[in-house]
């Protein structure tokens, strides 16, 4: 007995749209790793395809090859139909998961941790108490907090610097990943618990170093929590910061940076020159890295891809450091915890030679 | 809008004698290959390439072209002696091998029509040799068309036939198919870049076939038999390529025509005067709706827009040319828009690029057809198609090569409607039938395939089609081959 999943009309034109060139295949960075179509995005339209018209059951492989796209988009930029390929893939998981179909299991378990403890991580993590009422306040998100503490400290260490009055929250995860994902449901519960906090602390701009947070409060809350914030990564506000003379760099370091556009701040949010603009200003010598700005390649990090599918996120991210190592950089700069980290890991592996740094942390060894 | 749910009944079924339906009744699968096989394939390749997993199979069913067939086992040979065991494996146990590139194609090439081995070779990838005083370069069949041309990049060398999917497409496939592009009204298809192969025979015998030197008469010419056969006549494991010195500078321009024999005869004058164009393409008024809305871009009102690139080594003589060929449109009543810097040009060529996608927001599915006349029928192949619009009343844009006849009709339709998707079908059948009156063929560079195996007798005679059949059976005595392409019209 076949399961037949319906897919809305709109999300269905959007399938037929492909028309199957295969030009996805040269940008596509969980192909790059498998190299097989069921890993492209014209693979997975595919296969949504074939579930609406009830060729395909939907099963654990097909699954994986649906969740294991974690949304970057680069695909998005070579397609000359213009599909909107991470719209329709989250369109196809959430009807997947509208029909009683279970998510892989990792996806599932990582959606219990968000809920049951308000991290990735399965385990009561300790958040540093909610500060008194400040204009600004810091969401470090998840993985800065965790996994990459350093940039937290260095995103304090140029606000003080600045001379900026403002207070820290830790968490809870805004539910960015089960959006994209597909996991609407909880992605909203994981956004309400996080609304509360930030109506409660009631800052006039929240500043992230995560780009994953700022897509979710900017783009996605006021429909899910009903909460408008006004929210700036990190980048664009040091950049303002540096403009307006408030942020003085002390020193200037003179080495040679290729620079990672994080999948979500440049095509998503479109920032490109922020990030760049500090380097600069850092002293820093770019060297663009072959897939750069809009094409840019994911680190496999992004959705928290590490949880969920870690042996293709750790080949991402080795692909990534070996294409830094090319430009013949000192160091990698990103501007996002979760490549930052995805980085630090590959290049234990692939490229010890290699410095990887966020670019907060750069400014604050500067201020 | 609502979330009005469409349910579409695809399944594949059984031919009943009606046209073309989607999904073609193509390959379900061969049925299930005897385990014994599956096992000697893996000792072949290996479990790391190989696959029977179906939602791999369904990805693998179909390239660009609207043709469906599911392989029931995929391998990714890594060598040369990999294809001739799993050739010589298909021989004993009589089941089909289709080989298969990027799965670019735009007329069901690497579909797997009967179901059996898809042989997909992009795991092949490496460039073996680029002999700059020769120039020739020696590549696996995976190797993809740009990676080629960036290693060639720093040799002042380029591969110059360039395919509109050369950002993924493998020269393997590109050979198999002889594609083209627009490039190929200077430097012609890969037919004219390939000078020597190594093919395993469907028996799994290996053979070298051409020569390092540009000239050779030495017996029959291979090569170019297997140039161009569809993956019906072997797998293609290694190939020489002639190469080209990459000119230096390529100055463009755009030219309206309100009159598409106007058009027609520009494109004559600047041809014959040995002007040389390494691009000479047109998009009709169809195509320039679509695009303008799609862009933003103001058009002129026009019957149709000609693109002209003039490439070469001196600054002075591509300049020269081009002024020669804005004269000659000129004087054809063309209006004429010189790119007067590289901004300008990319502006222009962005207009043609934008061709695909702005068609492709205008309805679900389309049919890229692929008909070629000779360059002087051009304006007439073109009223056809208007005609043949109208008469089935289905919107079709054309772009393509006017520089060597080469059209693009694109068919815009909704498949889920099966009355539209005959039709459309229908007027396909029209236009192949249009261009060989006009005497052109029904390919320029897509090939046959399933898509156009059912009209392929309109172009080639019996005793034509025997000689064919001879040679594949001389080659290829049990039919494994990618069986179901070129003149078999499917079950």
């Amino acid at each position: 007995m076949r399961k037949a999943v319906s897919l809305p009309e709109e999300v269905l034109s959007e399938l037929y749209r492909c028309f199957r060139c295969g030009l996805c295949r040269s940008a596509c960075p969980t192909f790059a790793v498998k190299g097989s179509e069921g890993w492209n995005a014209r693979g997975r339209l595919m296969m949504a395809r074939y579930m609406a018209e009830g060729l395909l059951e939907p099963d654990e492989a097909f699954s994986d090859r649906l969740f294991s796209c974690n949304s970057c988009g680069a695909c998005e930029v070579v397609c000359p139909a213009g599909v909107k390929v991470a719209d329709a893939l989250r369109a196809v998981r959430e009807a997947l998961l509208g029909a009683g179909i279970s998510p892989p299991g990792k996806v599932a378990e990582l959606a219990k941790a968000i809920l049951e403890h308000g991290n990735p991580w399965s385990k009561e993590v300790a958040r540093r108490p909610t500060d008194e009422k400040k204009p600004i306040l810091v969401f470090t998100g998840c993985v800065a907090s965790e996994l990459e503490p350093g940039i937290v400290k260095a995103v304090e260490k140029v606000l003080e610097a600045s001379g900026l009055s403002y207070s820290v929250l830790e968490g809870p995860c805004c539910g960015f990943p089960l959006f994209k994902m597909g996991l609407r449901e909880e992605a909203r519960r994981a956004a309400e618990a996080l609304a509360g906090e930030l109506k409660a602390a009631g800052p006039k701009l929240v500043i992230t170093p995560c780009p994953g947070c700022t897509e979710m409060l900017e783009r996605y809350f006021p429909a899910l929590t009903g909460l408008k914030v006004q929210v700036e990564h990190a980048t664009v506000f040091f950049r303002r910061l540096l403009r307006e003379g408030r942020l003085v760099l002390k020193r200037k370091v003179e080495l040679k940076a290729a620079y990672h556009d994080p999948c979500v701040l440049a095509r998503s949010l479109g920032i490109y020159e922020a990030p760049r603009e500090l380097l600069w200003q850092s002293g820093l010598v770019l060297a663009e890295m072959e897939a750069n700005r809009q094409m840019t390649g994911c680190c496999g990090y992004g959705q928290l891809g590490f949880l969920t599918y870690p042996d293709l996120a750790e080949a991402m991210a080795k692909r990534r450091v070996e294409e830094a190592l090319r430009t013949g950089a000192d160091v990698l700069v990103t501007a996002c915890p979760s490549c930052l980290h995805a980085f630090s890991e590959a290049v234990k592996e692939v490229a010890r030679s290699l410095a990887v740094s966020d670019i907060t942390e750069v400014l604050a060894e500067l201020v | 809008m609502g979330r009005m749910v469409i349910r579409i009944n695809h399944a594949p079924r059984p031919s009943d004698g009606k046209a073309y339906e989607f999904y073609p009744p193509w390959s379900q699968g061969a049925g299930l290959l005897e385990p014994s096989l599956l096992k000697a394939l893996e000792d072949v390749v290996g479990p790391d390439n190989m696959t029977t997993e179906p939602v791999e199979l369904l990805c693998y069913a179909r390239d660009a072209s609207e043709n469906f067939g599911k392989p029931d086992v995929i391998v990714w040979p890594r060598t040369t002696e990999q294809v001739s065991a799993v050739l010589k494996l298909a021989n004993e146990y009589k089941v089909p091998v289709t080989p298969r590139g990027a799965g670019t194609c735009l007329s069901g090439g690497p579909v797997p029509a009967k179901g059996g081995i898809l042989m997909v070779m992009t795991r092949m990838d490496r460039i073996l040799d680029i002999d700059v005083a020769n120039m020739l370069a020696l590549v696996e069949p995976g190797v993809v068309w740009q990676d080629l041309n960036n290693a060639l990049e720093p040799y002042g060398l380029f591969l110059p036939p360039d395919p509109a999917s050369g950002a993924v497409c493998t020269i393997g496939g590109c050979i198999a198919e002889d594609a083209g592009g627009m490039r190929a009204v200077k430097y012609g298809t890969f037919r004219d870049w390939v000078q020597a192969l190594e093919v395993v025979l469907p028996t799994g015998e290996v053979i070298w076939t051409g020569s390092r030197t540009r000239k050779c008469v030495s017996g029959y010419d291979l090569v170019h038999l297997f140039v161009g056969s569809e993956g019906t006549l072997g797998v293609i494991t290694k190939a020489l390529l002639r190469l080209f010195p990459k000119p230096k500078y390529a100055l463009v321009m755009s030219a309206f025509a309100k009159d598409l024999r106007d058009a027609g005869r520009a494109v004559f004058y600047v041809l014959t005067r040995g002007l040389t164009p390494s691009a000479a393409e047109i998009m009709d008024k169809h195509t320039l709706r679509a695009v303008s809305e799609f862009t933003g871009a103001e058009l002129p009102d026009c019957e149709a827009m000609l693109i002209f690139e003039f490439d070469g080594y001196t600054l002075s003589d591509v300049r020269a040319r081009l002024r020669e060929a804005k004269k000659l449109c000129e004087a054809t009543n063309l209006k004429v828009r010189v790119a007067e810097s590289e901004a300008e040009a990319s502006e222009i060529w962005e207009l043609r690029r934008a061709a695909s996608p702005a068609l492709a927001r205008l309805r679900p599915s389309s049919i890229h057809e692929d008909v070629t006349v000779p360059v002087s029928k051009l304006p007439d192949m073109l009223e056809r198609i208007g005609k043949i619009s109208r008469e089935f009343g289905m919107l079709i844009a054309t772009f393509g090569h006017a520089g060597d006849g080469n059209l693009h009709p694109v068919i815009l339709f909704d498949e889920r409607d099966p009355e539209e998707a005959r039709r459309a079908r229908l007027a396909a059948r029209e236009l192949a039938k249009a261009a060989l009156e006009l005497g052109g063929t029904l390919t320029g560079e897509h090939g046959i395939g399933l898509s156009k195996a059912p009209f392929f007798t309109l172009e080639h005679s019996r005793t034509e089609v025997e000689v064919m059949r001879a040679i594949k059976k001389a080659l290829d005595p049990n039919g494994i081959m990618n069986p179901g392409k070129i003149w078999e019209a499917g079950p």
